[in-house]
């Protein structure tokens, strides 16, 4: 697949459906040995890498709009997901919710001596 | 030598696993000197990946060289991989190669068939060869209006088989590539892509290449010749005839062990088109 810098990178993707996957399905499944294999993909993009990214930071960058902090971490999974003709990009699920976890820290030299903290949540 | 014999002997004298860099994918068998066919979906659709072929000792190093359906990124990802989901591989490199008798017509309705894949049926880790029978039920249409898939029954296609041949226990011809299984757990048995398909779709590479080494080099029609007579029916015990005809030919063709290809196999070179021997 390419990601949007236009750099070619090969995934593996594993079928969501059952039924490419497990010995329970209920109706036909290729029986190759390994995970499905994207194409050679040059033809591949990633869909919407750069929008979720970019989505994920400018909210948690609006969220602290009123108390810029002076340093800023987010942590976030990207899942990739296989669809008909195209790969998608979502942000990762853990057990139903999207994690996006935060740490912000200011300097508070205006307040005397210097004085840190973080924080870290989790979004849904 | 009952006929399940002389079908496991000649299908491994043309069926191989087929690796890529990242291990066992799924199994290929030759149709012509220096092209083997496979599942598209077992090499992802990838068109021009590098693949090798492997039985026993013996290696073969080749390249994706046509991939049907031909638009692999609008279909990569689907399960079941739509029709027909098969892809030609060339062979670069590697030693000489039997290749399946393809059948031209369908076989008849209840036709017992057997077809040898590549499973990790015993451990779930270790690849390893595995054959199992099956009678025709029916056929299905599909979307592509041209590929009309022959259904088995009767017998339990496992993760691996796709791109095994499947022999007609009554003729000795491969009558098409098995793809897909209808359930797996169970033996309802699973799709093939019929041989006369395959044959159309890459008219000289495949068609006339098979036709060709047959023409040339005969021992496969003479390994299953028993296979076609009336007689054969009874097979199985020595009381019914035959049996050391058909053994001792089979034995030429095999170099006389399943899973062995030839006592003549072995020269690596660039694949040469042509005068290979069985």
């Amino acid at each position: 697949m390419m990601l949007p810098s236009g750099d070619p990178i090969w995934v593996r993707v594993q079928v969501a459906e059952s039924a490419a996957t497990g010995e329970q399905t209920a109706g036909p499944a290729d029986v190759g040995l390994g995970e499905r294999i994207a194409p050679a993909v040059d033809t591949l993009r990633l869909r919407g890498f750069a929008e979720t990214v970019r989505g994920v930071v400018a909210s948690v960058w609006e969220a602290l709009d009123e108390h810029r902090p002076d340093s800023l971490q987010v942590e976030f999974g990207i899942e990739i997901v296989a669809r008909p003709g195209a790969l998608l990009s979502v942000l990762a699920e853990v057990g139903g919710s999207a994690q996006v976890r935060v740490a912000a820290s200011w300097d508070r030299r205006d307040a005397g001596p210097s004085l840190s903290c973080s924080e870290e949540s989790d979004a849904e | 030598m009952r006929r399940e014999d002389t079908a496991e002997r000649l299908l491994a004298a043309c069926s191989v696993r087929l690796d890529t860099d990242a291990g066992p994918q799924g199994t290929a068998f030759f149709v012509a000197p220096g092209y083997a066919v496979t599942a598209a979906h077992v090499i992802g659709g990838a068109d021009g990946l590098q693949i090798q072929l492997v039985e026993g000792p013996h290696n073969w190093h080749g390249h994706v060289a046509d991939v049907r359906p031909p638009h692999a990124s609008e279909t990569a990802a689907m399960s079941p991989y739509p029709a027909p989901d098969i892809a030609l591989i060339k062979v670069d490199d590697g030693p000489e190669h039997a290749c399946a008798l393809l059948s031209r017509q369908l076989p008849g309705a209840g036709a017992r068939v057997m077809a040898r894949g590549y499973t990790h049926t015993f451990d779930q880790v270790a690849v390893t060869a595995e054959t199992e029978t099956f009678h025709l039920t029916g056929t299905l249409e599909t979307p592509d209006r041209d590929c009309r898939l022959l259904k088995l029954g009767l017998g339990e296609v496992t993760k691996g088989m796709s791109g095994a041949p499947v022999l007609d226990l009554g003729t000795g011809d491969v009558i098409g590539m098995l793809r897909t299984s209808r359930k797996l757990s169970s033996n309802l048995g699973g799709w093939v892509v019929p041989a006369d398909l395959i044959r159309l779709l890459w008219p000289d590479e495949v068609g006339l290449g098979n036709d060709r080494f047959h023409e040339r080099d005969s021992r496969w029609r003479e390994g299953t010749h028993q296979l076609r007579e009336p007689s054969a029916a009874k097979e199985g015990t020595a009381a019914h005839g035959g049996a050391s005809i058909e053994g001792d030919v089979v034995s030429v063709i095999t170099g006389g062990n399943v899973g062995s290809v030839n006592i003549e196999y072995g020269r690596r070179s660039g694949h040469r088109d042509g005068s290979g021997t069985l």
